[in-house]
């Protein structure tokens, strides 16, 4: 028992980062209803100008926190004037396909640029322990923790409580009520991308900081985990998009734990079968289908 | 303060309108009808930037066709819909606030911040939803609201813009005789001088109590003008209706 405690524990940090991946996936689907494939290699450019960053400069983690930011927040609007933007709105699967193409040209770049494979990245709070009891928790995934924790109540902030967020919601919900309604949509779809990709980066940054490492292959990996979170919570759900993710966190330590590195991903990929045989709208997804569906109907 | 000239869209092969021509003057209320499929809401998409459409669109010396429909709100052109768009997932006033986007005198900061700016907003928004009378429901989600309620919040939503050009697309379509005589008073008390509306209708009691002109429309052209009364006389007029559509008594 006190086993699976700690593994949820050190699940729930790393689902923090998760449900920040899928955050910024809901974001970009919310407004644009077009998959951005590129999401997690936008990501990876980022650390990666991190990383030159903290290898050119040995600059401090702030600065290097702001450079990884800023790196996925450009990578994200070259890929949002590419492939969303100059692509017509009912082509989505151009998109896609589209944003698969940049993905590989990222990954290429980033290659040539970087010809090692794995790079350092610096550690906050490296190896310092925090006990809570019989529980534990590595400083570092307790900063994760506390900075996504901060991180997901000022995107909550920006999209339930200011105008650019109602000109999002309104963007998301019917694109072209809002344009009649006067929401510049091209802009608030650009700035909403570019609000995923700092989050993306912010993101980046945690992960790459905790394993303290980077290679090209994280883009793989970022699209995948914010991908899988985000459908385990349901496509375009922001509280399921932070569900999501910290489910996933949760049984990957658990799986990790008692089945072995091995098998980790599968369980992953078990789950997410399970949960959308049972809800395919995701954990919190059905409803906002429901909704859109009894909307079609009615009109 | 509007000038339609050869106004013509083609959806393929399909002539939707045909060198339509059309004015209006500045604070009356032009009432288009016309048979199903006959142009009306084609007209109106055009003039709001969602059709491609070929001719000329004179509104206030700006010529509007090829801008993008926020540009065209953003001149004072606002619209409303037949098959509602309102925001569901939204409440009432959240609706009537996301519509004042991108105003004049509206700075970035504005999009964020601003707090003194945001309760100025908000009042003008709580005035509106209340004039169109539905202050009990401001905070409501607008998608529980029945569809008359639904039609007066897109109306709302509109009137947020301040518009000189306000298009209605059968604001009382699907309502009861006593929704509909609610409706048509609301729209009578918003016409004014300075403001034009343009009203499509099938009804002809808020078309006779309401429109001070009426423009006919059939197979997307312009088949009558002139005054309500003595244009529903003429003989095209009655044809048009014939075997397709006889104007509505209620």
């Amino acid at each position: 028992m006190a086993d699976f405690l700690q593994n949820c524990l050190d699940g729930i940090a790393t689902g923090a980062a998760y449900a920040l991946l899928a955050l910024g996936f809901t974001l970009i689907f919310g407004v644009l209803r077009r998959l951005n494939l590129s999401y997690g290699p936008s990501i990876m450019a980022g650390v990666f100008a991190g990383t030159a960053l903290y290898m050119g400069f040995n600059a401090g983690l702030a600065e290097i926190a702001i450079a990884t930011v800023i790196g996925a927040v450009v990578v994200g609007a070259y890929i949002e004037r590419l492939c969303f933007w100059a692509i017509r709105k009912d082509m989505a699967v151009a998109s896609m396909v589209s944003s698969f193409v940049i993905w590989m040209q990222i990954e290429e770049a980033v290659t040539l640029l970087f010809p090692d494979r794995t790079y350092a990245f610096p550690g906050i709070l490296a190896d310092a322990v925090v006990e809570f009891g019989p529980f534990f928790l590595r400083a570092s995934s307790l900063a994760m923790l506390a900075i996504a924790a901060i991180a997901v109540l000022g995107l909550l902030a920006l999209i339930y409580r200011t105008h650019f967020g109602l000109a999002v919601r309104a963007v998301s919900e019917n694109p072209e009520a809002a344009r009649v309604a006067g929401v510049n949509t091209g802009l608030v779809t650009f700035l909403a991308f570019a609000c995923a990709s700092a989050l993306g980066g912010l993101a980046g940054f945690l992960i790459a900081a905790g394993d303290q490492q980077i290679t090209p292959l994280f883009g793989l990996w970022a699209t995948f985990k914010g991908l899988i979170a985000m459908m385990l919570g349901g496509m375009g759900s922001i509280p399921g998009a932070v569900l999501g993710g910290l489910l996933l966190g949760v049984v990957e330590a658990n799986a990790l734990w008692y089945l072995g590195v091995e098998t980790r991903d599968l369980v992953a990929y078990m789950l997410l079968f399970v949960v959308l045989t049972f809800r395919p709208g995701g954990l919190m997804g059905q409803a906002a289908l429901m909704a859109r569906r009894a909307a079609e109907s009615r009109v | 303060m509007l000038a339609i000239d050869g106004l013509t869209v083609r959806f393929g092969g399909l002539t939707a309108l045909e060198d339509v021509s059309l004015r209006a003057a500045e604070g009356e209320v032009l009432g288009l009808i016309g048979p199903n499929g006959s142009g009306k809401t084609t007209l109106i998409n055009a003039l709001t930037g969602i059709y491609e459409a070929t001719g000329r669109v004179r509104f206030r010396e700006v010529d509007l066709l090829g801008l993008p429909p926020e540009q065209i709100v953003r001149l004072g052109v606002v619209r409303t819909f037949q098959n509602l768009r309102v925001f569901r997932r939204m409440t009432v006033l959240e609706n009537v606030l996301a519509a004042q986007n991108g105003m004049a005198g509206m700075r970035f900061a504005d999009l964020v911040g601003g707090r003194r700016r945001d309760a100025a907003r908000r009042e003008r928004a709580q005035a509106l939803v209340e004039r169109v009378g539905l202050g009990g429901d401001a905070d409501r989600l607008a998608g529980e609201l029945p569809l008359a309620s639904q039609r007066r919040l897109e109306l709302a939503r509109a009137l947020v813009r301040d518009p000189a050009l306000l298009l209605l697309d059968e604001p009382s379509g699907g309502m009861t005789p006593a929704e509909t005589r609610d409706m048509t008073r609301l729209i009578a008390a918003l016409a004014c001088p300075g403001r034009t509306v343009i009203v499509v209708e099938h009804k002809m009691a808020l078309i006779t109590g309401l429109c001070t002109r009426l423009a006919v429309l059939n197979f997307g052209r312009l088949i009558a003008e002139g005054e309500p009364a003595e244009v529903l006389r003429r003989q095209p007029v009655i044809d048009a209706y014939l075997g397709t559509e006889a104007p509505v008594d209620a």
